[in-house]
Parts: structure tokens; sequence; C-alpha cells
């Protein structure tokens, strides 16, 4: 467990601090001496990774006292110091100062330059007074000799003692603030330390006290929003997949949240309860576990909400990498870490192969993943504790776009699908009244009636069959083929009349129950009448193919002669041809192919249709 | 009157042919049936007529080209269509009537009427008349046209800045389709009257009709009257 670096502190006082602070550093500047500034500082972690300390193990309380001479004492790495093992004792030394001093560090005050002004919040004229340890033992503190504080009970074995908080802040007493160096000691025991680990790292920051108290308490503030924030998410797309949409994309999207929610509340509970820190390896588990799965429900949301194939596949290959990285990384912040480097770096992927697919919304959900990786990368925050939202917020920001681009672009599909249809109907209704058709249909019938009464008859006959037929198919997709071909029939019987010669439809290997949409042949029975110039008998012929989930057409109209400029003009489809494919489409979508050109004798179209 | 129909129903085509028969009894001289274009224009080379009646939907196709081609002939046209829509733009070309389908006997009388009364006029008035050149067919604006000067069997269209062009119509097929501005002043000549500056009587029964222009035509004498009521 370490402690921010520069980039972090920046991030933080930009989030809870910016306002108070652009107004104290000006008085820092301005005012000399005694200024007690207001804000939420951090503690300064005076012990870094390669610190050593004076270390011995047993236990004596002569230890304690300053004047001690601790040379023959073992050096030992802060990050190096055992657990379960017995009581021990650390020494080394502090400069706590009061308010007046200017703590000197590496740089002097220089100029009044950005660098500088976030500077003078390190060196702040409060007094240094507040130590903060990041421990899980149980320890004594003392500063020059004195009992500044406990955690807990130092115990010899492990039911004597009784387990401290994880973080304790300690004030030193004021007559010790002169800036001079202390000694501070610490009498430490770890029985309960759960970790797998037998070494314990611990971490010492030197602060205001006052401050390091306000800053603790507005370090939930991240967390808390965010929990907040996950939560409102989770509700709103777990309504919208119940009552809307029954997307599985959604679903995920709502429970990711919802397991973003639960590891703020965990994250979260370091602030709001002081629990003991026999607790701590649970917890650290706990949010460990969580972000494995969130890692993984990231990926199967990312898969699932740009359609990428093989997703199981992907999957396991996450939890296999998932496994290795946790075998290999010990320490459990970096497991964590690691982890959801990981689960982003596979969802990363999957962006990808969207966005070279032009996966509606893969752009978003890749720059998430891109950006929550980055500042995985580059803050060195305790993961357990705060990077989860600046690795996790992202992405999920970028999930919720891809998803509601996906939303989107649903609706619109259902809304020009409704209006395909119900246009395809209104065209369907328009053939009865195309007055190529209907008027000079009823001229022929004049004269029938003048001339031929019996055949008149027979021709209203036919022209209320087509009529009737058309009316009751137009609101439908799809008719059984038997309607069809009896539209067929009808219209061909009117064409016979007035054309005074036999129009007929010869159908080979149909099946009458299979569904097709309406007036499909109608159509292409239509365009063969009108391109065909001359008199005489015609003949159309409609061969069906049939297999599992497959049907062909094969739709042969006649004709006499071939000219060239007929063949241009049927190639150019018209309006006849656009209605099929638009009805084919409707009821088929993507499944259909329909080819058209010359053969012997006549014109063949084929419509081959899958997935019936 | 030789009639030629070109119409590709057989049983439209027999009503027209029945129903021409009755109407003009005796009058009819001739009546043939084309069904496709082709036909007709092989028939058109072989014999002359008088009326043109033609579906503008033949298999499907936009007859609008076949019109124009038909308008710049010599027989007025009559066009027989189910699709009433294209009536006006079909009369702006210059054809004497537009029948729409189904007909009755009665219309169909009315609109062959217009072609066998020596005072038969179009249903509306034409807009463009069509000229064939070159093997093409080129639209004159009627709004140019001054006047038109009889030239045997064919007509001299004079624009009003001063261009000619031969129209195959006589003059009093073309007096049929032009609008009413025009007034047949003379054995040979269509005039719009608007275009009429002075008239003068020159004595021996002859006068004369001077253009905005200074162009001078003659006036039929029988005419002189009727002009001058008009212009007043």
């Amino acid at each position: 467990m370490r402690f921010t670096g520069f980039v972090s502190v920046l991030l933080l006082h930009v989030l809870t601090a910016l306002p108070s602070s652009v107004v104290e550093a000006r008085h820092a500047f301005a005012v000399q001496g005694g200024v007690v500034a207001a804000d939420a500082s951090e503690p300064r972690s005076i012990w870094l990774d390669q610190s050593t300390v004076r270390f011995r193990r047993g236990d004596d309380p002569r230890w304690a006292d300053p004047r001690f001479d601790d040379s023959d004492w073992e050096q030992r790495s802060v990050s190096d110091l055992p657990a379960r093992t017995g009581v021990y004792w650390v020494r080394s030394t502090i400069r706590p100062t009061g308010p007046d001093d200017v703590f000197v560090g590496s740089a002097e005050m220089r100029g009044h330059s950005l660098g500088d002004f976030l500077q003078s919040q390190w060196k702040a004229r409060v007094a240094q007074d507040g130590i903060a340890i990041m421990l899980t033992a149980a320890y004594e503190l003392y500063i020059d000799g004195r009992l500044v504080g406990r955690n807990g009970v130092v115990g010899t074995d492990r039911e004597q003692e009784f387990p401290g908080s994880v973080r304790a802040v300690f004030q030193i007493p004021s007559d010790l603030l002169t800036g001079e160096p202390r000694v501070i000691v610490m009498r430490v025991s770890a029985w309960r330390s759960g970790f797998p680990s037998d070494r314990l790292d611990v971490n010492v920051g030197q602060g205001n006290f006052r401050n390091i108290l306000e800053w603790q308490g507005k370090q939930a503030t991240l967390s808390l929003v965010a929990l907040g924030g996950a939560l409102v998410m989770a509700v709103v797309y777990g309504l919208v997949w119940l009552l809307a949409q029954r997307e599985p994309a959604t679903a995920l999207f709502s429970i990711l949240c919802v397991g973003a929610a639960v590891m703020q509340a965990v994250q979260v509970t370091r602030s709001f309860f002081d629990y003991p820190y026999d607790w701590h390896y649970p917890r650290v588990f706990a949010i460990t576990i969580i972000a494995v799965l969130l890692g993984l429900l990231l990926v199967a949301f990312a898969v699932r909400v740009l359609r990428a194939p093989r997703g199981a596949w992907i999957l396991l290959t996450v939890a296999a990498t998932m496994a290795i990285v946790w075998r290999l990384q010990p320490n459990f912040s970096d497991k964590a870490e690691g982890l959801s480097w990981c689960a982003l770096g596979f969802a990363l992927l999957v962006a990808s192969w969207g966005a070279r697919e032009s996966s509606r919304g893969a752009w978003f959900l890749l720059a998430g993943c891109a950006i929550g990786m980055l500042t995985l990368t580059f803050d060195s925050w305790d993961f357990v504790e705060q990077s989860f939202v600046f690795g996790f917020g992202p992405p999920i920001l970028g999930g919720l776009a891809a998803l509601t681009l996906r939303m989107r672009d649903a609706g619109r599909a259902a809304r020009q699908t409704a209006l395909t249809s119900q246009r395809l109907e209104i065209e369907l209704l328009k053939k009865n009244i195309q007055p190529h058709f209907l008027l000079n249909t009823l001229t022929v019938l004049i004269e029938v009636i003048e001339q031929a009464p019996a055949t008149a008859v027979k021709l209203i006959e036919a022209l209320t069959e087509e009529f009737q037929i058309l009316a009751q198919v137009a609101s439908e997709k799809l008719i059984p083929l038997r309607q069809e071909l009896d539209l067929c029939r009808s219209h061909l019987r009117i064409m016979s009349v007035r054309r005074g010669a036999s129009c007929e439809l010869s159908v080979t290997g149909a099946d009458d129950r299979a569904l097709v949409p309406p007036a499909l042949f109608h159509t292409l029975v239509e365009n063969g009448l009108t391109h065909e110039a001359g008199v005489g008998d015609m003949k159309f012929v409609l061969h069906a193919e049939y297999r599992p989930n497959w049907a062909r057409y094969t739709f042969t109209a006649p004709r006499a002669d071939w000219k060239m400029e007929s063949w241009t003009e049927a190639t150019r489809a018209g309006t006849g041809l656009r209605y099929v494919k638009a009805r084919l489409d409707e009821s088929f979508p993507g499944c259909w192919t329909l080819t058209a050109g010359p053969v012997a004798g006549g014109w063949q179209t084929v419509i081959e249709v899958r997935g019936m | 009157m030789r009639i030629l129909v070109v119409e590709d129903e057989p049983l439209i085509a027999q009503r027209l042919e029945r129903l021409s028969r009755e109407i003009l009894g005796a009058r009819l001289d001739v009546l043939h049936v084309a069904p496709t274009f082709d036909d007709a224009r092989d028939r058109l080379v072989e014999s002359p007529i008088d009326l043109l009646l033609l579906d503008l939907n033949l298999n499907g196709r936009d007859g609008f080209d076949l019109l124009k081609a038909s308008v710049a002939a010599s027989f007025h046209t009559i066009i027989v269509s189910a699709n009433t829509d294209q009536a006006l733009r079909a009369f702006e070309f210059g054809v004497l009537d537009f029948v729409p389908k189904p007909f009755s006997r009665e219309r169909l009388a009315r609109a062959l009427q217009r072609a066998t009364d020596r005072d038969g006029r179009a249903g509306t008035a034409a807009k463009f008349l069509a000229v064939r050149k070159l093997g093409k067919v080129e639209l004159v604006p009627i709004d140019q046209l001054l006047y038109v000067q009889g030239a045997g069997a064919y007509s001299e269209l004079v624009l009003e800045n001063g261009s000619r062009q031969l129209h195959d119509k006589t003059l009093d097929k073309l007096h049929a389709i032009l609008p009413a501005a025009f007034e047949r002043i003379h054995k040979s000549y269509l005039l719009r009257i608007t275009a009429v500056a002075a008239l003068h009587a020159l004595g021996g029964s002859r006068y004369e009709a001077e253009l905005k222009g200074g162009v001078r035509l003659p006036i039929g004498r029988s005419r002189y009257k009727a002009l001058r009521g008009r212009l007043k």
C-alpha cells in the first residue's frame, strides 16, 4: 500500500480543493507566518518504498527511550516487516514543525511558477503535527520516549492481541514541534493479519493533524459520487431492460453498473466504518474478486453490444489470463490493478475489432477502455481504494454511449420498417387502380358487353376475384403460395380476354402452404405481360424447389422476340422489381437473392429465400 | 378520311375500328390497325393518312416520343389513353383531342367530329408546334409564331425573329390546333391577330394587313370584313 505520486495529488486537489487552494496559495505567498491553511491536505509520505527503519524482535520497554542506542539493530525495509511472528520494535526519526516554521525540503521556494505554487502546499505554513499510519497491525506509538497513541492492544500471542484499525492518525504533542529531529518508535504485533504473505508494509505520513482528518473524510467523496451515479444507471437500465427492450446488452450494462456500485460501496466502507485490521484482508480480497467479475462483465458487455463473434471463447481467454495474473502478482493491490488492466485490455481488443467492422458505438467503447487503461498505468493510486473509478469509469461511460447509439438505431430501424410496410401495402392496393390496368380492362369490358355478353360476365368474375384477393392480402407480409397463385391466375384470365389469346401459368413443385410476400409473382406476371409485345398465347412457368429452411422459385415469362432495348429496359427493373425486392427485404432481411436474365425464348427471374 | 389506329390491345383496337366505321360511315375511306409503333411507321411510309388514333402507353413505354413524332406529321393526332394526367401535356404539343379510356361511342364521335368538320378545332390549343428537322423533332413555341404561309402540301412558319420553319401540316390542319388568336386571313395565310398594326384597302378588292414589323400580307376578299370586325 503506497500513497500517491505527484499526478495523483494534482488530480485530487483539482477534485476536492481547487477553489480553496487557489485562495490559500495566494495567502501562502502573501502572508508571512501564522497562516492556518483551511484546505484539506493529504499527509506527505515520509517513509518511501526504499526507506529503511531499525528493527528488532523482542519486547523491552527501554527501547522506547530516544537515547537508546539502536546502531546494532537490523536495517529493514519498510515493506518487509513481519506478520504473525510476535512482538517487535521499529525505530526511525522525524522532524515535526510548528506553525511558524517553514520546512525546507529538497527545493527552496523560488519564483511564482505553478510548480512552486503546488510545492508550497507541501510546505504549508501550518504545524506538521499529525502522523498518519497505515499498517495492518496493533502497535503503540512513541515519540521521543512519550507514548503518543495506541492502535489496538499489542499482544504476545494471538489471543492477547486486540486488533487495531488499518489507518490511524496521531497528534504529536505541541512541545515537540520545534523542527528538531525526534525519535519515532513503534511496538508492533500483527498476529491477525489475514494476508497470505507474511510481510507487511507500513506507510507513515506527516502533515497537519486537523487537515489530515479533514482529508480522510473527503476521500470518500469520489467513491460516493460514483456509487450514486452507478446505482442510478443500474436502476435506469434495469428498468429499460425490464419494460422497454429485452436486449441482453442492456441487462449486462445494468448488472455492470450494479457491480460498479457494489465495488464503490465496499471501497467506501473504509471511510465510514473504522474496521479492525483483521477485516482488511477479506475486504481487499472481496474488492479483488469484484474487480475480476466486473472485468469479465465488461468484456461480456463489449462482446454483446458490438456483436462480436465467439464471445464464449473470448471470455474463457480473459478468465485464463486473469488466472495467470493472479498467480504472478503477490501483492493484492497490484493483483487487482493487473486483473483490471487485463480486462480493460481485452475489452479494448473487442472494441478495436468492433471499430474495424464499423460496429455502432465501437469507437466510444474503444476510447473509454483506452482512457481507463491509461489512468491505470500512469497513476500510482492504491487501486483498491481509488483507481477503480478512473479505471472503469471511462469504459462504462463509453459502453453507455455505445448502448444508447444502438438503441437509437434500433428505434430508427423499427420506424423505417413500419413505414416501409405501410408503403408496400399502399403500393399493393394501388395495383388495383393503376390506369393502365383498370381503365384498359374497363374499355375492353365495354366492348365485350356490347359484342359478347357471355365473355363480359367471365371478365367481371375474373376482375372480382383479383380485387377480392388483393384486398385480403394487402396488409399481410406473407401469404400462402396457393393464394398468390390464385391471384396470378385471375390476373391472367383477365389478360387472356383483353389480349384475345390464352395466357396461362404452369406451376411445378410448389408447396401450397409455403409463405411468400403478397403479389410477388403477380408483379412478375405483370412485368412479363407489359413488356411482351405482339399477340398470341403466352405461357408463364413457375418452378419451385424446397429444402429445409430454403426455397427457390424460378419464374419464366415468355418473350417472342428479343431486342436489345427491351432487355435494357427490363434490367433497369422499374417500379415492379423494386416492389418485389422491398417485400423480400421486409420478410427475409438479408436472406434472399434475386437474379434475372434472358433464357431461350423468355425472361427468367430466380428468387432464393433462406431461413423461413 | 384515312385513319390509322395504333393500339396494342386487340379488343380495344376492335372497338375503335368498329365505332369509327359506325360513326363515319361512308366518309371513312380506309382504316388500319397497327399494334406497335414500328408497324405504324411502316404503314405510314406505305400510305398517307388523315388521322391517327394513338394510345400513349404502348407496351408500357412512355408514348411522348411517339407523340412528338406524330404531331409533327401531316395528319391530325387524337390520343386514346387511360392516362388522363397526361392530357394537358398532350394538347400542348398539338393533338386534336384526348379521349380517355373507357370511351363511349358519343365521346369518340365528338373527337372524330373535330377532324371531319371544316371548322373543327382542338379541345385545347397547342403551345408548341413540332417540326421535323434532320430526323429529329424540334418544338417551336407558338408565342414566337407570327404568321403561317401555305406552301402546297406544307406550311411555312414565320417567327417573330424572322426565321422560317417548314411544317408538314396544311393550313387547315394547323388552324385546327392553333389558338384562337390565329385567324385565316387568306387562302394562304394564317395570321396572329395581335400582330396587325394596320389594315389597308388598296382598291380593286385587294386588301392588305400591315404587321408591326412592316411586313404586308394579303387578305382574302371574303375575309376582310370578318377580320375588320374582329380587330375592332
